[in-house]
């Protein structure tokens, strides 16, 4: 049998299933460690955004991309995406501006997390107000 | 272990077994082009280098090059792996936060693993082509055992409801191709499927490397693989991560298998056996795939994504006063950050136009070859 063969399969072995067990089981990450965090948080942070517009005859669903005055998805270009409270606040302050005065929009957002979707805002109040 | 044990028995084969070298000088070979074309463009010196920084560059093109033509491979592909492990640890000194990436600790893995493999004993400068000689193979089961772990880990990894409702790939769809519109019934399902899809697919890819043993299983699981990764490539921005697995998938070709090919297509005065069939598309097919995931090109045949847009990652439009000025943040900087108030600037942040603050545009700016524009 040869040793030193056997000896450097077993710390091989050794080494690359203690990376993933303590990374991925205990959060034990360390430079020297393999981990396989394939999309672990790719995509989080990601606001869904729907606008609905308050009318006396009940609620009407509003095209943002279109409110915010682009024609169509791809002309939006960067508009299409809003992964940060501050963007979001100034497409609806634009939105707003677009409707008019007296404009009653609701705004429903929900954010991308691990487990799924986080509601942060659930359209309660007149956002333009 | 007593060796009179089946096991034993068994072991003893896989740490002893010798089978001929082609396989291995290929793999060399195609590492080396992928390690380029991820790492090169950040390895190239330049005069903002640190020492550190330098003597790790000078490490990898003086060991991929060795590594590449086959001098002392070896211990250059160790060395190459050393190098590619220094630029993950040290990343910052190379100005690309996307270095610290298990898309890089997988290249430098290929590298270290085939430094126990006989990966210098065929495809050799100053040898004929069609030289080869047999050398052992225990470096290539452990491989194939790494790369079982490494899709077991990926596999792990989405085992959540997160993942499984389908809710993550909605997310990663939206950032990538729809924006922040709620999604129609149909994206939703589809977001479902491939979640699942791709929990089960890795799962099957995590046992397929120590169980296949027939020629057609070998092909069936290579077509799958590649073919994923493939897809995975076309879908999302994972650069050359897919091109890493087609040649780390190349462990599952039998050596003999590709002996034969190589003694088919590099004729010596040496009679060889027929090939066995199939193995033409594996080695074509490898060549052709890594050949156009490296070439870069191949993002541009694409529809428009946002995860692609790397370039001009830099570039900001600002305007002060009545004056526009337009380009690098690094030059356009020192013109407007004395100038007073800015009355508006546009970066490309992630590669979408933001509109930014002073503060993002007046930054200090990284040292390094890839200076991105800081996030708010």
């Amino acid at each position: 049998m040869p040793v030193l063969r056997l000896v450097a399969t077993l710390g091989f072995v050794a080494w690359m299933t203690v990376g993933p067990v303590l990374g991925q089981g205990f959060g034990i990450n360390r430079p020297w460690l393999t981990a396989w965090h394939m999309y672990r948080t790719w995509g989080t942070g990601v606001l869904e955004v729907r606008m609905v517009q308050h009318t006396p005859h009940g609620d009407v669903p509003l095209d943002r991309l279109e409110a915010l005055g682009h024609d169509g998805w791809r002309a939006a270009g960067p508009d299409r995406l809003v992964a940060r409270k501050d963007k979001l606040d100034r497409q609806i302050a634009r939105v707003c501006e677009a409707l008019g005065p007296g404009a009653d929009l609701r705004v429903h957002v929900r954010e991308g997390v691990m487990h799924g979707w986080k509601p942060t805002r659930t359209g309660r109040k007149n956002a333009c107000r | 272990m007593p060796l009179s044990t089946d096991a034993g028995r068994w072991l003893r084969h896989r740490l002893t077994e010798e089978g001929p070298a082609e396989l291995f000088g290929l793999m060399r070979i195609l590492a080396v082009l992928v390690t380029w074309s991820r790492l090169g463009a950040a390895m190239v010196p330049h005069g903002g280098m640190e020492t550190w920084g330098l003597l790790v560059s000078v490490l990898f093109w003086v060991s991929t090059s060795a590594m590449f033509l086959g001098l002392g491979a070896r211990v250059a592909s160790a060395l190459t792996a050393a190098s590619v492990y220094l630029i993950y640890v040290d990343h910052p000194l190379f100005g690309d936060e996307h270095l610290r990436s298990h898309h890089v600790m997988a290249q430098g893995l290929v590298c270290l693993y085939l430094a126990l493999t006989p990966c210098d004993r065929a495809f050799v400068l100053g040898r004929p082509l069609s030289w080869s000689e047999r050398g052992p193979l225990w470096g290539l089961h452990l491989m194939r055992l790494q790369l079982a772990v490494m899709y077991a880990g990926a596999t792990w990894e989405k085992a959540y409801g997160g993942w499984m409702s389908g809710a993550r790939m909605e997310q990663i769809l939206m950032r990538v191709f729809t924006g922040s519109d709620p999604l129609s019934l149909p994206w939703r399902t589809a977001a479902f499927a491939i979640a699942n899809g791709t929990v089960l697919v890795e799962g099957a890819l995590a046992v397929a490397p120590l169980l296949v043993r027939s020629d057609r299983a070998r092909w069936t699981t290579y077509a799958v693989a590649v073919g994923f990764h493939g897809l995975v490539y076309a879908l999302t921005p994972v650069s050359t991560f897919s091109a890493t697995m087609a040649v780390w998938w190349l462990v599952i070709v039998p050596v003999e298998g590709v002996h034969q090919l190589a003694g088919r297509l590099l004729p010596d005065d040496a009679p060889h056996e027929e090939a066995s069939t199939g193995w033409a598309p594996f080695a074509g097919g490898t060549l052709l795939l890594v050949g156009l995931l490296a070439a870069g090109p191949f993002t541009r045949w694409l529809p428009d994504r946002s995860g692609f847009q790397h370039l001009g990652e830099d570039v900001c439009v600002v305007t002060f006063g009545e004056q526009v000025v337009a380009g690098a943040r690094p030059d356009v900087k020192p013109q407007v950050c004395k100038a007073g108030p800015l009355s508006s600037a546009r970066c490309v942040v992630d590669g979408h136009w933001e509109d930014v603050g002073r503060d993002v545009v007046c930054a200090p700016v990284p040292r390094g070859p890839r200076r991105r524009v800081p996030a708010r």
